[in-house]
């Protein structure tokens, strides 16, 4: 999965200019709304996420000197397993209204996506999008075997 | 007069109506498998992309488009209002198909007190601010005419068809092939004999139009003449034959999967004609294989039935008597055909009528939800049932008198 794209009249303009989201606000086209991009490919990563009732923007995975897992995604299957349990990851929810998968955008299902929190030796979050087997659907769709854990019905 | 109703790009208007924020940007609607495109916005179709585009060849031709899951019960809950919209003012109307209706424009003018060409626009901005739907609409002496009207003022527009020169002005244009009911192989005959538009069509000699194309081919040219032929049929008449269907997903000649697939369309294929009251003599299936090569073959049943108890086994012979298995097979399609409506149908001596599977099934499926009680033989396919979308496909919404 590349990345999400939630239109901008979602997010509230004292968090876009806290986080100076101005240089991912995309037009998809000249008669539609702003969306804001969070892509994997950002220097910086960064995804939103419903904590306690909040919208905020947080880091996307982790880098630099932490223990946190480097990958941007949790399996569903480990975290089932209690592989993250270490970690002790949080549920949140990632709200998107498009997500792109190997170029192919699509419409996010009731517009959220099933995450995790972690926090960082120094307490800062990191978000990490749940994925899971993808249906035959979406691996036709987009031709990845791996599918993010949407709320509600799969694609 | 009558007038012939058509949604513009119906699946994403509809989904347009949930999601505002889908307008003005190139949109696609996916089909059953998630692997081809179709339902396109104007937007998706400026980018060159047409219905039945495989999505990967699609999206280098418009990187920004976004695709949607089809969902066949909401396109139908739309279907529906816009379908009560219409018959609130108009009393003779016909579900053609899910987004195109025929009704009778005279109750307009009455209802909207004005003239006929301002009735329709009325009743067009009507739809779109209480469904939220974009439609265009054709007025005409026959519904061919009608039909080509509404086509011909696509996207949103409205075209009365009244006056002998408008008419030859719309014809002139179109190719013989945007007539409903030319099919590529008509089109294929009549431009063999110089016949390519439809003003071509319409000057040609009906007898040699029955000739070359029947009694179909001449009552469509006489409908190009203004000669109302066809009704507003208002209540669908018995169908010729249902059928049940279509891609099995990935390309397989797994015996287990076929199998699956097989018996998945002859519980849906028991379940329409028990719902229309229908049962059948005969029953045909056919197969698309990845090669190009097409199967086909029917057989008769020992009486007409709807029974999957007597269809299966019936399918099953010729499935495994004519199926070369190193094959795979692309879609699969099962046809009833020789309908009776049940109780007017001759019974046999010989057919044991005590088996009960089909009707515990229908009862458990009627109170927990459809395919919640499912043949065994189906498990093979589990991940079709899986999603929640496959329990209802287009062919599931009854009433239309089109497909």
């Amino acid at each position: 999965m590349d990345g999400i794209a939630l239109i901008k009249r979602s997010v509230p303009d004292l968090l876009i200019h806290r986080y100076s989201l101005f240089d991912r606000i995309v037009k998809r086209s000249e008669c539609n709304e702003d969306e804001i991009h969070f892509m994997n490919r950002s220097c910086t990563r960064l995804l939103p996420a419903w904590i306690n009732g909040e919208l905020r923007i947080i880091e996307w995975g982790a880098k630099g000197r932490t223990k946190l897992p480097r990958s941007l995604f949790c399996n569903y299957e480990d975290l089932e397993n209690g592989v993250w349990s270490v970690f002790e990851p949080e549920s949140i929810e990632i709200p998107a209204t498009y997500a792109v998968d190997n170029g192919i955008w699509y419409l996010v299902p009731n517009a959220a996506i099933k995450g995790v929190l972690l926090h960082d030796e120094n307490g800062l979050p990191h978000a990490y999008i749940i994925t899971q087997q993808s249906t035959i659907y979406y691996k036709n769709m987009t031709r990845n075997p791996r599918e993010p854990s949407f709320l509600g019905e799969q694609i | 007069m009558i007038a012939h109703l058509d949604s513009d790009c119906f699946y994403v208007s509809a989904e347009r109506v949930r999601h505002e924020f889908l307008k003005g940007i190139p949109v696609g609607v996916l089909s059953n498998q998630g692997a081809c495109v179709i339902a396109k916005s104007y937007e998706l179709k400026a980018y060159g992309i047409k219905t039945g585009h495989p999505i990967w060849e699609a999206q280098p031709l418009c990187p920004h488009a976004v695709y949607i899951k089809r969902d066949f019960r909401w396109y139908e809950s739309i279907s529906r209002h816009m379908f009560d919209y219409v018959k609130k003012i108009s009393q003779r109307i016909e579900y053609y198909s899910i987004d195109e209706f025929f009704f009778d424009p005279d109750y307009l003018v009455q209802h909207y007190s004005t003239s006929l060409d301002d009735a329709v626009h009325k009743l067009q901005d009507q739809i779109l601010k209480g469904v939220g739907v974009p439609v265009s609409i054709g007025v005409a002496k026959t519904k061919t005419l009608a039909k080509l009207g509404s086509d011909s003022a696509k996207p949103f527009g409205c075209r009365v068809l009244l006056d002998e020169k408008e008419i030859v002005d719309l014809l002139e244009s179109p190719d013989v092939g945007e007539i409903t009911g030319i099919g590529s192989r008509s089109r294929k005959k009549l431009n063999q004999i110089g016949i390519h538009n439809c003003e071509q069509f319409r000057q040609a000699d009906p007898k040699m139009i029955n000739r070359l194309l029947t009694k179909k081919g001449e009552m469509i040219l006489w409908e190009l003449h203004g000669e109302p032929i066809q009704n507003i049929i208002t209540n669908r008449p018995m169908h010729k034959h249902v059928a049940r269907g279509g891609s099995i997903g990935r390309a397989s000649n797994d015996p287990k999967k076929v199998h699956g697939w097989l018996v998945r369309n002859v519980e849906r294929l028991t379940e329409a004609l028990s719902q229309n009251n229908y049962v059948c003599s005969k029953v045909s299936l056919s197969l698309l294989f990845k090669n190009g090569f097409h199967w086909g073959d029917s057989v008769s049943l020992p009486e007409s039935t709807s029974d999957s108890d007597i269809i299966l086994p019936s399918v099953k012979f010729i499935l495994d008597k004519c199926w070369q298995n190193d094959w795979l097979i692309v879609q699969m399609h099962l046809v009833a055909d020789r309908l009776e409506m049940r109780g007017k149908h001759q019974l046999s001596l010989f057919v044991n009528r005590n088996r009960k599977v089909d009707s515990i099934k229908k009862s458990v499926n009627k109170k927990i939800g459809r395919f919640a009680l499912r043949s065994g033989m189906t498990l093979q396919i589990n991940d079709v049932y899986a999603d929640s979308t496959n329990d209802y496909d287009i062919c599931d919404i009854t009433g239309k008198s089109c497909f």
